[in-house]
């Protein structure tokens, strides 16, 4: 008996132990989960992937999560249970994906290794529709936000309208914003106004308190109110966008949920009108406007970006002045459009005038929606020289939207009557350097008294004197060489002549003796060539062949400053004439050597003698 | 013939006489500071024909003692162009200078130029004359001398200053022209009017181009019928009407 009860003892500890092993095995399950299946795009889900019943989870692979972007995750979290002495346990991961594109989105499958025994989950289908209207969207605590976009929804909506979509550049268009209400509104302010980058802006209402009023909307009866009418003027061609309006409205909701919050409980209380007061912000959608540019074509000049209708005047404050006194030049532009964006008027004043950039006055009046008024530019004009200076017409164009073109206007011109002032002494006062001013102080130098007083009009030069002195010099020197030639002829200037004519008759009796030479006659050519020599140097001496004899030439020319060497060489060649002419023999070398030696001589000798 | 001519030279005289007396007594009148009168027989002796530097400088005095500074510039310039290097009148007239608005670069020439034409213009057109005959008759002196001369030396020194008086004749007659040129032929203008506008061409609707202001000197290069072409010191040329300006 023992023995049996021991036996099932062992048995029943058998089965304890095969239980106890066997429980937390048959109790393991891996499961997926989704706070919802459908979302919108950019809205949060949470994906948790369950394991229950295991302590030892190993290596939990995460499906990848292609069309989703992971905001958070994984975050682990583990729970214990006893029931009944029992214990369970669990381990999730969760994920916060936010889904990228609209669709059926697939979340695949998750792994985990549970000691060699892999679990996996199933795959999960999530619809996701396209993001809902920010029009409608809540700003309070993120889980009421469908109860109330939903609840206010179509109620409570910003539009805006504009007179026109299609304008040209500097054309006004005149945008409203108005509130539609059908819920419960206690209060109201903008938070954000619009910018209106791009545009010129001009309210044409001011709206000091907003005022609702009854209109029918969509078959629904709204109470509306005008926040703001603005009129607006395109600065630029191309596609514009009028800003969209925000308004922070506290709307009274009616409460329908319960929440454990004593504190909630207690205020939606029938007795407090079981309404809860929810900020929501209301924002206008964003209007595109597409501005035409202005007709590039037959722009005019002074067209400085005016669009509407305008009229100009000018004029000048006084037409007669005195130097460096100021005179004030208007010019006023009146009429309906994009005043406060007309440039000034490019004013050409003579040089003389000084001209100050020009002081903008705007008188703007809203008549009708319409931006009206008038701008003045006021020209401060500094006359600094006397004279009647002339202010020349200047051109303002605009473009005209009724008649669709350009429209030029032309001032007046003027003419500013300019006197002397006090101060101008026929020279500036502004602009002179120190220096000038130090020279200024001292005075001009004291008149002549001793003048020689002249005929207008009478200069020797180009009179008749002049040119006949001129000419005479050379007239008279033409008669002069006359006179002396004459003379000279007359007095037969023997000596001066022969002197100046020794050496060409020298060369005259040697080109003799070269014919003799080339004929081989040797007595003639020695005579020939003494006859030269004699000849030459009683010339260039001015000897009479009487007096002609070695020793007086010799002496002569030593007078005259000719060289001892030519003198002697000179005598040689002379006695070598003598002698060579009755000697036997001469060879015609020789003969052609020695006339070389005389023409040599005689070039020597001209240059030598004084 | 001879009679004749020597009654003209004593009315000259008598007339000559009479106009330095007028001098004289302007001269007075000035001295007493009584400019105006003094002004008008200045003027009447000059418009009686007679001309010296002396008489446009005290003229010139006077219109700036009365601060028309363009007719003083004028009537110092018409002294300045009678004797050039008179210090006191290029004194007055620098002084008379001051007083104009526009400041006028003159443009820089090359050194040589600017040294060659101050070098021509020490002397007037009479005094280059004198030079250039005095020089010529040295020359044709000098050619004679070398001709006849026997010696060398006389020919040489004949020829040397033959030579060296051609040059100088010819540098006196470059003088003659250009001073002939400066004083007699080319026209100079003072700018009478307050404010001239000069255009582009001699046509009141052409384009401004500058802008003058009165006792600005310019000088005048073209008459078509009532505009005077005119160019700055400092290069600039424009179209302005003779009435705006009186011609030195």
């Amino acid at each position: 008996m023992n023995t049996l009860i021991q036996k099932y003892k062992l048995v029943a500890l058998w089965l304890l132990l095969f239980f106890a092993w066997s429980v937390p095995l048959f109790g393991q399950s891996f499961s997926a989960s989704v706070d919802r299946n459908q979302a919108t795009v950019g809205e949060q889900i949470e994906v948790t992937f369950t394991v229950n019943g295991s302590s030892g989870v190993k290596s939990f692979q995460a499906p990848g999560f292609n069309q989703f972007d992971v905001a958070s995750g994984p975050n682990q979290s583990t729970n214990m249970q006893f029931i009944n002495g029992a214990m369970s346990s669990s381990v999730s991961y969760s994920y916060i994906l936010v889904p990228r594109t609209e669709g059926k989105l697939t979340i695949g499958p998750a792994t985990i290794d549970l000691g060699g025994k892999k679990l996996q989950t199933q795959p999960l289908v999530i619809v996701v529709s396209k993001g809902a209207p920010q029009q409608a969207r809540k700003q309070n605590a993120p889980e009421e936000t469908g109860d109330i976009s939903k609840q206010i929804g179509d109620n409570l909506f910003i539009k805006v309208t504009v007179d026109k979509t299609k304008p040209v550049q500097g054309e006004q268009i005149t945008a409203t914003y108005k509130l539609y209400n059908r819920v419960r509104l206690s209060n109201l302010n903008i938070s954000k106004l619009p910018a209106f980058t791009g545009f010129w802006n001009e309210d044409v209402e001011e709206i000091k308190q907003v005022q609702f009023t009854n209109e029918v909307y969509n078959g629904k009866q709204y109470q509306v109110a005008v926040l703001r009418k603005v009129a607006l003027f395109p600065q630029r061609s191309g596609a514009l966008e009028i800003d969209p309006m925000e308004v922070n409205c506290v709307v009274q909701v009616q409460s329908r949920r319960r929440s454990n919050d004593i504190f909630d409980q207690f205020f939606n209380d029938p007795f407090f009108g079981n309404f809860s007061n929810v900020n929501y912000k209301v924002q206008s959608e964003p209007v595109k406007v597409a501005v035409s540019p202005l007709p590039s074509a037959n722009i005019p000049e002074g067209f400085n970006g005016a669009v509407g209708k305008f009229v100009m005047e000018a004029w000048l404050d006084k037409q007669q002045t005195k130097t460096n006194e100021p005179v004030t030049l208007k010019v006023k532009i009146s009429g309906r459009g994009n005043l406060k964006l007309i440039g000034a008027p490019n004013v050409v004043v003579s040089p003389d005038i000084e001209r100050y950039d020009p002081k903008i006055s705007d008188n703007i009046t809203r008549e009708s929606n319409q931006v009206a008024g008038n701008r003045t530019f006021e020209y401060l004009l500094i006359p600094r020289h006397a004279g009647d200076q002339r202010i020349a017409s200047f051109p303002f164009s605009y473009y005209d939207i009724e008649k669709k073109s350009y429209v030029k206007l032309v001032s007046p011109y003027f003419v500013l009557n300019v006197d002397k002032g006090s101060d101008a002494a026929g020279g500036p006062a502004v602009g002179i350097s120190k220096e000038d001013v130090k020279l200024l102080g001292e005075d001009i130098r004291f008149i002549k008294s001793e003048s020689t007083l002249r005929r207008k009009g009478e200069s020797f030069v180009g009179s008749a004197g002049f040119y006949v002195l001129s000419i005479a010099p050379i007239f008279s020197f033409i008669g002069m060489l006359f006179v002396v030639r004459k003379r000279e002829r007359v007095l037969g200037d023997v000596a001066g002549t022969r002197k100046r004519k020794a050496r060409k008759m020298a060369q005259g009796r040697l080109a003799e003796a070269k014919k003799f030479l080339d004929q081989k006659k040797k007595e003639e050519f020695y005579t020939e060539i003494s006859r030269a020599l004699w000849g030459y140097v009683g010339d260039k001496l001015s000897l009479p062949p009487s007096e002609l004899s070695v020793d007086a030439v010799r002496s002569t020319l030593e007078q005259r400053g000719v060289d001892q060497e030519s003198i002697s060489k000179l005598a040689s060649t002379i006695e070598r004439c003598e002698f060579a002419r009755f000697a036997p023999s001469a060879d015609s070398t020789t003969m052609d050597a020695f006339y070389n030696e005389t023409v040599e001589l005689v070039s020597t000798i001209e240059s030598e003698v004084r | 013939m001879i009679k004749g001519l020597v009654l003209l030279f004593l009315v000259n005289q008598a007339f000559a006489q009479e106009a330095s007396l007028q001098l004289n007594q302007a001269n007075q009148l000035y001295r007493e500071s009584q400019y105006e009168k003094a002004i008008a027989l200045y003027e009447q002796i000059a418009s009686n024909g007679y001309e010296d530097g002396a008489l446009y400088y005290n003229l010139g005095n006077a219109y700036y003692k009365l601060k028309n500074i363009p007719a003083a510039i004028l009537n110092f310039e018409r002294a300045k162009r009678l004797a050039p290097h008179d210090d006191d009148i290029l004194y007055n007239l620098r002084l008379a200078n001051i007083r104009v608005t526009d400041k006028i670069e003159p443009v820089p020439r090359l050194f040589i130029i600017e040294w060659w034409n101050s070098f021509i213009g020490t002397f007037s057109t009479g005094i280059w004359a004198v030079v250039a005959i005095v020089a010529l008759w040295c020359a044709a002196l000098g050619a004679i001398l070398f001709r006849i001369s026997k010696s060398t030396l006389g020919q040489r020194v004949g020829f040397l200053v033959c030579a060296l008086c051609i040059i100088v004749s010819i540098i006196g007659y470059i003088g003659v022209g250009q001073q002939y040129r400066k004083e007699y032929i080319d026209q100079a203008g003072i700018i009478f009017s307050p404010t001239v506008a000069v255009k582009s061409s001699p046509d009141a609707q052409s384009t401004d181009l500058f802008v003058l202001h009165e006792g600005v000197r310019v000088d005048v290069l073209d008459t078509v019928g009532d505009w005077k072409k005119i160019r700055l010191a400092d290069g600039k040329v424009g179209w302005m009407t003779s009435a705006d300006l009186r011609v030195i």
